[in-house]
């Protein structure tokens, strides 16, 4: 686990490897016991649990191997961070995929426009046959 | 006895018996984590359990889920669809709080579908159902009370995608 | 020849006044050093730290309390040096600028300051500088006090957190005053909302309520928004949420208390509430709620 520390702002993070289901259910788990660690009532850190879910199923059905990573970020300003990438053919329509009710194969849709809602900021960028990274952050209030 | 095999998981998922009769119900104690293979396989055999017992509910108890995502939503959904096509409606009990808040968030609001606390709310629901079904079958005069979750034929798919303020309840 | 024997009248004139002369220097040689036994009293024994600077902020004379202050056991050891010598950058700088400022308009500076020390350590002092000026009235240095208020600092913070705690608390109970849920008969409870219902009071409204149901084992919750002024689009999409929250508990929800003007505000924005139990008061949401679990009321007639 990799420490970066200055004198007024803390930031650790956590890697994931998705390859499997088995790394989803491993990666959202930790990310809810993380998210408590920082402070997050049980029904916030359960929402950051399902955003990890969520991109971390996609990553697995899609593409098969991708990764996961989780910042927790405790300066002047405390939110968590969630990167999901992967080096898959990417999403033709990512506008299309945010708006939801888009779904190829009956879920992307849904995970990914659902994400948005649980999360303060989210961005996705996709690069056809380079692959896709999902960002989503989830300030301490 | 366990008659529902540990999936690849394995670690993740207990050895214990997921699918039982109780009464008219149908019991099903769904894992905490949930695979894609186990899904099938676990609509399968609730499928065959309904079949066999005939059981007019399939009682869903989620009471060990902490995490709920669309993926389960959609086991919901599609094991509601298949319970109705064999004359069961499907009960949801044991939802957690902080589960409630992130599916009425991503607007999993399950509409057709019972909701209850506990277990023993839904052996209630069942058995004042089953007195008011059996007071019908005596007096069919009576002005029909709803014994099924009827109404129009709702567009299933349209639950997974649909924001919530399209939903009015049932 | 000149006569230069002086008369005898003469010379006795030249020695009053030369006696006197004397006398009078010898006075002010007294002054003089009693001013500087004082001053050197002074220096040695004021608790404040007491210290003269020159044109370029060096070190002239500085009392024993400013000596041991920066390690020294020798006022003398101090002179010469400046306050880069002792404190970090941070202090320093605008400690020097303060000096110049002072020199340059003649007028004094009076403030708090934070000293960083070079070994790290932190005080808070509280210093005035004034200009110091030669005979001719010349402003050639300047002259300071500064007192150590690194204690009265830290009670200050203190006492700041303190005030910041019992705020939160006081903040803490009047949520818990505002968003209560209170059971009534079997399985109904009734949660009244007052006050405007931003998105964190309303994360809070659901969670309260999820959890009067739980702990009630809540059949029916009656939601009186009388007391909500306000029901616009964000405040009416989180009542939605809530009610379908309760009905995945189990518990069917009715909304009361909709005045006019939250009436006329929600159809104008368009809001479909169809689909939501609406009554018009907390006695008839109750009757209601208890009638659809089998209750009826009926006066005892004594």
């Amino acid at each position: 686990m990799a420490q970066v520390q200055t004198s007024e702002e803390q930031s650790k993070k956590e890697y994931f490897p998705i390859n499997s289901l088995v790394d989803v259910v491993r990666a959202r788990r930790r990310g809810l016991e993380i998210a408590q660690e920082m402070g997050f009532p049980l029904a916030e850190a359960t929402k950051i649990a399902v955003v990890i879910s969520e991109l971390g199923r996609n990553i697995e059905r899609y593409v098969g191997q991708g990764a996961i990573t989780v910042t927790t970020h405790l300066g002047r300003e405390k939110y968590i961070m969630i990167v999901a990438q992967d080096q898959g053919s990417g999403i033709p329509d990512v506008d299309r995929v945010l708006v939801g009710g888009y779904s190829t194969s009956g879920g992307l849709g849904l995970g990914v426009s659902g994400s948005k809602r649980l999360v303060d900021k989210f961005d996705i960028q996709s690069i056809a046959g380079v692959g896709t990274t999902v960002k989503a952050i989830k300030l301490l209030r | 006895m366990r008659d529902f095999e540990p999936s690849e998981l394995g670690e993740t998922m207990e050895t214990f018996t997921v699918v039982q009769k109780l009464e008219d119900l149908l019991l099903v104690s769904v894992p905490r984590d949930l695979t894609d293979s186990d899904v099938l396989r676990l609509r399968q055999r609730v499928l065959r359990d309904i079949r066999r017992y005939d059981s007019r509910w399939v009682l869903l108890d989620f009471s060990l889920v902490d995490i709920c995502d669309s993926f389960f939503g959609r086991f919901i959904h599609s094991t509601a669809q298949m319970a109705k096509l064999m004359g069961a409606d499907v009960i949801v009990a044991g939802l957690q709080d902080a589960v409630i808040e992130t599916m009425v968030e991503l607007g999993m609001t399950l509409p057709n579908i019972h909701a209850v606390l506990d277990l023993d709310d839904a052996l209630a629901l069942s058995r004042e159902y089953k007195t008011r079904e059996q007071v019908q079958a005596e007096d069919p005069l009576e002005s029909p009370d709803s014994s099924r979750v009827e109404g129009e034929s709702t567009d299933w798919d349209a639950f997974a995608d649909s924001p919530l303020s399209d939903w009015t309840e049932v | 020849m000149k006569d230069t024997r002086k008369t005898k009248s003469q010379l006795i004139e030249e020695l009053t006044g030369a006696r006197s002369r004397v006398a009078e220097l010898e006075a002010l040689t007294e002054r003089a050093l009693l001013d500087q036994r004082l001053l050197r009293v002074f220096l040695e024994n004021a608790s404040d730290k007491v210290y003269f600077k020159d044109a370029e902020s060096r070190f002239i004379k500085v009392g024993r309390s400013t000596a041991v202050m920066f390690g020294q056991s020798d006022p003398a050891a101090v002179v010469g040096k400046t306050d880069f010598d002792f404190f970090t950058e941070e202090h320093a700088r605008p400690a020097f600028e303060d000096e110049q400022e002072v020199m340059r308009t003649g007028q004094p500076i009076f403030k708090e300051e934070k000293e960083t020390w070079i070994d790290g350590q932190e005080t808070w002092a509280s210093t005035v500088k004034v200009p110091l000026r030669d005979e001719e009235g010349k402003i050639v240095g300047t002259f300071g006090v500064s007192r150590n208020i690194t204690e009265q600092k830290r009670v200050e913070a203190e006492s700041a957190q303190l005030q910041v705690e019992v705020l939160n608390a006081q903040q803490r109970a009047i949520q818990d005053l505002s968003t209560p849920v209170i059971p009534v008969l079997e399985g109904v409870i009734v949660m009244p909302l007052i006050g405007s219902i931003d998105t964190l009071r309303a994360r809070d409204i659901m969670r309260r309520l999820l959890q009067g149901i739980r702990e009630q084992r809540a059949k029916v919750v009656i939601l009186d928004i009388t007391g909500v002024p306000i029901v616009d689009s964000g405040v009416a999409t989180n009542m939605n949420k809530a009610i379908q929250a309760a009905r995945l508990k189990g518990a069917r929800t009715i909304v009361v208390g909709i005045s006019d003007a939250v009436a006329e505000t929600i159809v104008d924005l368009g809001l479909d509430w169809s689909g939501i139990e609406t009554l018009s008061d907390l006695q008839t949401g109750l009757r209601v709620a208890l009638q659809g679990m089998g209750f009826r009321l009926v006066r005892s007639s004594e």
